[in-house]
């Protein structure tokens, strides 16, 4: 069930009812929340379902080790293993056994691995996230062991579920706990929210990749170079606003229910320079992946070279959890490589120098260093992204370039200059909410979405980073 | 009430009476999107005869007349280079709009809420994109201008990871060569109804000339397989082509999109076209709304047969009026054993009534599987290694998929040198 069809609507009506009907028993809410967000995972498949249930048994008892043994880092180290293998094995099993087997049969072992035909589970990424997060945080002793309904609810919880944003154990677990009673904080931000959330994902992002993204990339071989950058352009925006209008969506929704999730975007274009894109940009992976991989790695404990070797690690695991194949590790590894150079750059001329004292400039090329990652991130091999990358050098000699193509990309530096003029639209917006009586608020956000709706392409969109 | 309760009632009157309001005028696309995805009439149908309940309709539809006013298209004519895909589906989708009014949910293209999946709703999808169809590369408020000097193609979306999907697919990272040497597979017997009519002899082949141009029709699988074949034609013999495959159609559901009228349309306005190329079936074998009214017709029931092989001969004798030949691919298995035999039942239908009509019905069963009969996700390439074939909802094709079936479509298709 997508989060936007009239299923998800209606069915998240009558339990929202319901669920502050039970107001004064959050333990009774939390139940409620189990049952429907399961119920959500299962409407995709019911396998997915099983399957989140068996593997939160087996985690939350191997965590009970860390608690109660006397060798809680085993019992640590084991869950992760558990976690991970289940990670690994749903999400690259295919691909690692191609690769597999032709070692294998490099290697003379006439042996054949069996193609499964797996299926992805839904949320898979994510909830292995959340696993790591709350067993290391149970080990540091930074929370009490909760209920295995609690731990089951932290996992399956469904505005986090599908596609993040990655919370952690410790900021989670206690707003599930039975004592607090819940309440809707900044309802007028939810609205906003919600109403932004269908605009960017059903109208802006999918006109985007409609008629820009899709007929250009897919057939780069075919147009002038310009129009290539356009494409990429507008790729950089359709997966952004697709992004956050879904993240906005899940915290609008969290909120209804009472909860505060992390945010995922920081007007991430906005960047001075790479490190500070990861600030903006899925934050929550990189808060995760820094406290996760990065710190226990050592940081930059360990002098500069060790330093840079732990970025790109991070870096390139952070590619791979994104996707399958090489095209995302080499995605990876380009960040990781820009993030060495700008550590270089930094003990040279002192920290963040250039970027403070051309600040246009800078947001430019960090932009654009983005986008040219996103070539990768967007085709589906690396023949592809090579092709697109030439096609941008050889294709420049025709005679015709599009009216259309030029308004885009000039409509670019004229939004990265108006963008920071934008940095408190959404508190303004629900500020000004305040001001509209509450009982016309529908007409409102109906008009709105009516609108909307009526300038959006057609059909339901899908999330793209719930393919993670 | 307690104090704090308060806000929450708040709240609560703003969801639903917000929802409430939108439903009542979504009710066209979410009548459509209930037909498409339960095959059942929507339960707000059982509302339409309250004056209320229609206005909400009529705003509507109002308000998509607005949009879609004619002004932006006299824009994009004088703007646009040749007769191309973009050109035809932008007024076919205008006069889907004006579409004869017993047929009261007509479904407008800007719906939000009409379906982009299709009615088998399985997970492991991650082509979304392959049915987020785009008509025309050019933007609403622009002036269309050809972005290349050839033709813009239609386009879908191959297997890329990061598409938006909320089903995630096994990315294949094979060398995406076409099976070569495929030779047509014979029927199977017990595929093939028995045809009462004596079977005329059918060409083996498809000949056209380099001036005339290929029409591509049918549902998602053709919106995979067409951009292969058409850079194929235009590559190797600079033939033109027009696309309008469309995820989420068929023949069944009429309401929805209209294949018989489209292609009577655009054969009516494109007088060169030579070929039509037709792909459909998964989104058909369902219950189908009665034309006439009243109960839908049962699945594979006489009543239902009828109605179908209707549309599927008026679809053959438009082409045949307009001299254009027709290559009409049967559809291959499907992994959901329901699916598949409603395919399969769909294909003995496909089968007779295109070998009446002396046209080339292309099976695409053992295309990609070889010799073994029933779904497979893999294939075997030649040199022994198994690449997947089908994505993983079991329907679609991967890259691989769709090149292997337009290789086969184009060794149908012979070019006669002017």
């Amino acid at each position: 069930m997508s989060y936007i069809s009239i299923e998800f609507t209606i069915s998240f009506l009558i339990f929202f009812i319901f669920y502050w009907l039970a107001r004064p028993l959050p333990r009774l809410q939390n139940t409620l929340l189990l049952f429907a967000s399961y119920g959500l995972l299962a409407s995709f498949n019911i396998y997915f379902a099983i399957h989140l249930f068996l593997y939160t048994i087996i985690i939350y008892v191997l965590s009970l080790g860390i608690v109660f043994s006397e060798y809680p880092k085993r019992y640590l180290l084991t869950s992760i293993i558990v976690a991970l293998i289940n990670l690994f094995f749903f999400k690259y099993f295919d691909f690692s056994r191609e690769f597999f087997q032709d070692f294998l049969q490099f290697a003379g072992l006439d042996v054949v691995i069996p193609a499964i035909e797996i299926i992805l589970p839904i949320g898979i990424s994510y909830y292995t996230f959340h696993t790591i997060s709350y067993l290391v945080s149970l080990y540091r002793e930074e929370i009490d062991l909760p209920p295995i309904d609690s731990f089951a609810l932290f996992l399956a919880f469904f505005p986090t579920l599908v596609a993040g944003p990655i919370n952690r154990a410790s900021k989670m677990l206690p707003q599930l706990a039975p004592h607090r009673i819940r309440e809707i904080k900044q309802i007028n931000l939810v609205y906003v929210l919600i109403i932004l959330a269908i605009a960017k994902k059903l109208w802006l992002s999918a006109y985007l990749s409609d008629n820009w993204v899709q007929p250009i990339l897919m057939s780069s071989g075919e147009h002038h170079s310009l129009t290539i950058i356009a494409g990429i352009y507008a790729y950089a925006l359709q997966i952004f606003l697709d992004f956050s209008g879904y993240t906005d969506l899940m915290i609008a929704l969290a909120l209804l229910l009472g909860f505060t999730i992390p945010i995922n975007f920081n007007m991430p274009y906005m960047a001075i320079n790479i490190r500070d894109f990861w600030r903006r940009w899925h934050i929550s992976l990189s808060n995760w992946i820094r406290d996760y991989i990065y710190f226990p790695l050592g940081g930059s404990r360990h002098g500069f070279f060790r330093t840079q070797m732990n970025v790109m690690i991070a870096m390139v695991l952070s590619g791979m959890w994104h996707g399958v194949g090489l095209s995302f590790i080499i995605w990876g590894a380009l960040h990781g490589v820009a993030i060495i150079i700008l550590n270089i750059t930094d003990s040279l001329f002192g920290k963040e120098r250039l970027a403070s004292k051309y600040p246009y400039t800078s947001r430019w090329l960090t932009f654009h260093f983005v986008c040219l990652t996103w070539i990768f991130f967007y085709a589906p091999t690396l023949t592809d992204s090579w092709n697109i990358l030439t096609a941008i050098f050889t294709q420049m000699l025709w005679q015709t370039i599009p009216i259309t193509t030029l308004l885009f990309i000039l409509i670019i530096p004229i939004l990265l200059w108006c963008y920071p003029l934008m940095k408190n639209t959404i508190n303004t917006l629900a500020n000004g909410l305040n001001y509209i009586p509450w009982i016309i608020r529908p007409i409102i956000f109906t008009a709105l979405l009516l609108g909307i709706i009526l300038l959006s392409p057609e059909g339901i969109p899908a999330f793209i980073y719930a393919t993670f | 009430m307690n104090k704090i309760n308060k806000p929450i009632f708040k709240v609560i009157y703003t969801l639903i009476i917000s929802g409430a309001l939108l439903i009542w005028l979504m009710q066209d696309s979410i009548n459509a999107y209930w037909t498409l995805t339960y095959h059942q009439q929507s339960p707000l149908v059982n509302l339409s005869h309250y004056k209320f309940w229609q206005l909400g309709s009529k705003i509507h539809q109002d308000l998509l007349e607005a949009i879609n006013k004619p002004r932006w298209k006299i824009l994009d004519k004088s703007l646009s280079v040749k007769v191309t895909t973009s050109e035809a589906t932008n007024e076919d989708n205008q006069d889907n709009n004006n579409v004869s009014s017993n047929e009261k949910a007509i479904i407008k293209t800007d719906s939000a809420l009409t379906t982009a999946t299709p009615p088998i709703q399985d997970i492991g999808n991650k082509k979304d994109i392959t049915k987020t169809k785009l008509l025309l590369p050019s933007p609403l408020w622009a002036p269309k201008l050809p972005l290349t000097d050839c033709n813009p193609s239609s386009v879908t979306a191959p297997i890329a990871n990061i598409e938006k999907t909320k089903k995630a697919i096994k990315k294949v990272e094979q060398p995406t060569e076409l099976a070569k040497g495929k030779k047509q597979t014979i029927e199977k017997k017990d595929e093939t109804k028995q045809i009462t009519k004596r079977p005329k002899a059918t060409p083996k082949t498809v000949v056209i000339n380099k001036k005339q141009m290929v029409f591509f029709a049918g549902d998602s699988m053709m919106q995979g397989v067409a951009p292969h074949v058409r850079v194929a034609l235009r590559k190797k013999y600079g033939i033109r082509s027009i696309d309008l495959s469309k995820q989420s159609t068929g023949l069944t559901y009429a309401s929805f999109f209209d294949w018989p009228k489209t292609v009577k349309k655009t054969l009516q306005k494109h007088k060169d076209i030579g070929l039509l190329v037709m792909f459909l079936g998964p989104n058909d074998p369902w219950n189908m709304p009665n034309p006439k009214g009243g109960k839908y017709l049962k699945f594979q029931s006489s009543a239902w047969e009828k109605v179908y092989r209707d549309k599927i001969r008026y679809i053959l004798e438009l082409a045949k009026k307009h001299k254009v030949q027709v290559i009409w691919l049967g559809v291959p298995d499907m992994r959901k054993e329901k699916l598949n035999q409603g395919v399969r039942y769909l294909n003995t239908l496909y089968q007779s009534e295109i070998k009446k009509a002396g046209d080339i019905y292309l099976p695409t069963q053992f295309l990609l599987t070889g010799k073994t009969a029933g779904y497979s996700k893999y294939a075997m390439t030649d040199s022994h290694k198994k690449v997947a074939v089908r994505t993983n909802d079991g329907i679609h094709f991967t890259v691989t998929g769709q090149k292997k079936i337009a290789h086969q479509i184009l060794s149908k298709i012979t070019i006669k040198e002017d």
